[in-house]
């Protein structure tokens, strides 16, 4: 098709993608139709959604009333929130402090359950348990576990190994860090299947060339495991830092964005903005803001993985 | 018909609508049941009366008359049809089998006609579902509301005005002043269901062990300080204290103070004031001298609607409880039986004064059903049924003759009856109580924790909490 619009004229290029177009359409319906259901989910609750949210970040609305046409209002707002400003920062060190050691701290617990050992099953349900939690019981127990005090737990560990007790989630520069943690602990389940999933792909004849070349764990972990994993590994970065920019469930559940905004994450904010102070409108900008920076992240993730040309 | 002074007392036209609707009346008398089409006359015709009546009504008696008139005229139950939707949110392990089926059941039989159906939300995001229900067009017709919500509803004109639907004696019934609390310039959206007065415990084994007299339970500032440093001297906390509690921990000890949130007008904010700083240096009090746990500091308003985590009080390491409803007497007696304890009184500073507040049934002004809901409403608040709902929530009824049918055990009974005469609402109850909350929680924070001084604090919850109720006063003024 591209070839032929090189030497047809521009209207017989559109007749020609219409005619194609019709024909695929006539010839292979009863494959649209499976596709369908994706389609619509698609336009009424993303593509809708988003023109929405776009038309919105020009409105003021709290959800009840009629919404009022406000122009640049809630982008001029943006730029000059200092509490935004601060959620930003927060969320940028918080993608920092998770994705690399989530990523890391999963592979190795997927390596350890990847044996074959007897209750190796049970150990897997165990460190999935916590992906399957409530928030909102992760949050107690890990309220419990950082009280801020020598008798408490987190602290009597420091304790044993002659760290003086610290004080978490009420310190402005441990709160986020304490929260990363937890987040990490509660999440790793998760990426450890993914990773469980990629290591069980590879082909074991490629181990045994390999030892039959002489390789020992390392040269096979290195030479083997990690270029075959490589699909695996730009999947669970991409969705670790996808997910870690919209971080929301430890700041409303454990902290409230406290102590003085120090666990105030993008999303935490969105949601303070929208229901809290009922500013729909200016709830919706900040949510592009989001999007804009999620994009160009992956983008610049992608270009520096070479997605292209190891996974599709 | 004149009178003396020539003024006309009552119309022709009055003489002989209410001749019709006495007329209609005696035949809807006859008519036993009270079949739909005769309800329907009647109706038409007391309106009838009303009209003339508000043109002309100079003369008690006239009203009098009139009052007679409508009471016979009401439809009956049986007439009244229609579906109702009603949002709840649990106050019970098990809401619809202790709570809501036995009054169905029971409105049933007087209202077989109006169905009622009952949606139990939970807690957690109930603002949230409220508005996005709204948005998409799902309002219930009837909800559980708080005056935190007030503001809001008013501003967006969606709850029915209350005051011609409940009548005069049913507000009069009211403990205390909770009426302020309900009203959106000037008329009432709201009726309560339950009273809110909380307060604090006292553990009497603990007392004794810190020297202090068993039966005498702090009531002043300068006590709870006195108590806090020997609770401490002794290994206790005095209680616990949370800078997201916004009612318990900030405005009811501002009040205590002799301050307000908010000027009555709802022009200014009065965190800049001495009693603000007042409250917030007895505060921070609390926290530096380590009267109460450092962890209160920072939390989310979701975590004090969840079980908190560590709850001192029940494990016997609190001389006082952390504030609770009256319900916390029989948690205590559930949770921990070996503790005996008494009730303290509420505080006093400058004034000895609690807020006070209610949970209430809003009606939605989307309904398509305002006669079934509106008798829905007035048959769940009649004495009975609200003595009913108390016994069950062990929440006290905030209406007096509904006491009667409160079966409360003794002591949360005495719990209320200890803050009855000290319970209080005003703007600072009902208005921008979320964004109030969260807007100072941070900076409270700063205080508490010692990254700001208490002036520092309150300049800047000022500053930002004044932007607020600037920016909602354009807006109103815009409208």
């Amino acid at each position: 098709m591209e070839g032929q619009s090189l030497v047809l004229g521009r209207g017989r290029v559109v007749r020609a993608r219409q005619v194609g177009l019709a024909q695929r359409l006539r010839k292979g319906w009863r494959w649209y139709l499976f596709i369908a259901p994706n389609v619509v989910t698609f336009l009424v609750f993303i593509l809708f959604s988003w023109v929405f949210l776009i038309y919105l970040s020009f409105h003021d609305w709290n959800l009840m009333g009629a919404k009022e046409f406000v122009g640049l209002d809630n982008y001029v707002r943006l730029a000059q929130d200092k509490v935004l400003r601060k959620a930003l920062v927060n969320t940028f060190q918080y993608v920092l402090m998770f994705v690399a050691p989530v990523s890391a701290v999963s592979l190795g617990l997927a390596s350890l359950v990847n044996q074959r050992l007897r209750g190796i099953y049970f150990f897997r349900a165990v460190y999935y348990l916590p992906v399957v939690t409530s928030i909102a019981v992760l949050a107690l127990i890990w309220k419990y576990i950082l009280i801020p005090r020598p008798d408490g737990i987190a602290n009597y560990f420091l304790g044993l190994v002659g760290i003086p007790y610290q004080q978490w989630l009420v310190d402005i520069r441990l709160a986020l860090p304490s929260i990363t943690v937890m987040q990490i602990w509660s999440t790793m389940g998760y990426y450890m299947v993914l990773w469980l999933a990629g290591l069980q792909s590879i082909p074991e004849e490629l181990y045994e060339a390999a030892r039959i070349d002489g390789a020992g764990r390392w040269q096979l972990f290195r030479y083997v495991t990690v270029p075959m994993l490589r699909p695996t590994t730009i999947f669970i970065l991409m969705i670790a830092m996808i997910g870690a920019f919209q971080m929301f469930g430890p700041p409303y559940m454990l902290t409230g964005g406290g102590p003085v905004y120090a666990t105030t994450t993008m999303v935490y904010y969105i949601w303070l903005q929208a229901f809290n102070r009922y500013r729909m409108g200016y709830a919706s900008t900040v949510s592009i803001l989001l999007f804009a920076i999620i994009l160009v992240a992956s983008l610049i993730q992608r270009k520096y993985m070479r997605w292209s040309e190891t996974i599709f | 018909m004149q009178s003396s002074n020539g003024r006309t007392l009552v119309t022709r036209r009055a003489l002989i609508a209410g001749g019709l609707a006495l007329g209609a009346s005696t035949l809807a008398a006859c008519a036993g049941g009270g079949t739909p089409q005769v309800v329907k006359e009647t109706v038409v015709v007391t309106q009838e009366v009303e009209k003339v009546i508000k043109e002309t009504v100079e003369v008690e008696k006239v009203v009098k008359e009139t009052v007679v008139v409508e009471k016979v005229a009401t439809p009956t139950p049986s007439a009244i049809a229609g579906s109702v939707k009603m949002w709840v949110f649990p106050l019970t392990e098990n809401d619809m089998d202790a709570l809501w089926n036995p009054l169905l059941s029971r409105f049933a039989s007087d209202y077989p006609n109006i169905k009622v159906n009952i949606e139990l939300l939970p807690w957690g995001g109930r603002r949230e579902k409220m508005l996005t229900a709204f948005a998409a067009g799902e309002a219930p017709d009837i909800a559980y509301v708080n005056t935190d919500t007030l503001s809001l509803f008013g501003t967006n004109d969606v709850l029915l005005p209350l005051d011609d639907v409940i009548p005069k004696e049913a507000w009069d019934d009211l403990f205390g002043d909770l009426q302020r609390g309900l009203m959106w310039e000037g008329k009432r959206l709201m009726y309560p269901t339950l009273l809110i007065g909380t307060g604090y415990l006292y553990n009497k084994k603990l007392f004794q062990e810190i020297g202090w007299d068993p039966e005498k339970p702090p009531e002043t500032w300068d006590d709870i300080r006195k108590l806090g440093a020997d609770s401490k001297a002794k290994g206790y906390w005095l209680t616990t204290w949370n800078t997201i509690n916004w009612g318990d921990c900030w405005v009811t000890p501002l009040w205590q103070a002799g301050g307000n949130v908010y000027s009555e007008d709802l022009t200014k904010v009065l965190l800049d004031t001495d009693p603000a700083y007042e409250t917030l240096s007895f505060i921070v009090e609390l926290f530096q001298n380590e009267w109460v746990p450092k962890e209160g500091a920072v939390g989310s308003e979701a975590e004090a609607q969840a079980v908190a985590a560590i709850n001192y009080w029940i494990e016997g390491k609190s001389t006082l409880s952390g504030v609770g409803n009256p319900n916390i007497t029989t948690n205590t007696k559930q949770q921990n039986p070996d503790i005996d304890f008494g009730i303290c009184p509420t505080w006093k500073n400058k004034k000895q004064v609690q807020l006070g507040g209610g949970g209430c049934w809003g009606i939605f002004k989307s309904t398509k059903e305002p006669e079934a809901v509106q008798a829905w409403l007035l048959w769940l608040i009649e004495p009975e049924q609200q003595g009913f709902y108390g016994s069950v929530t062990k929440f006290a009824p905030p209406r007096k003759s509904a006491w009667d049918y409160w079966a409360a055990e003794p002591l949360p009974k005495k719990f209320v009856e200890v803050r009855l005469p000290y319970l209080a609402m005003n703007q600072d109850s009902s208005y921008f109580w979320q964004e109030g909350k969260t807007t100072c929680a941070p900076y409270f924070q700063a205080a508490v924790l010692g990254y700001q001084t208490v002036e520092e604090a309150l300049k800047g919850a000022q500053q930002d909490l004044q932007a607020i109720v600037d920016e909602w006063n354009a807006k109103r003024k815009g409208r």
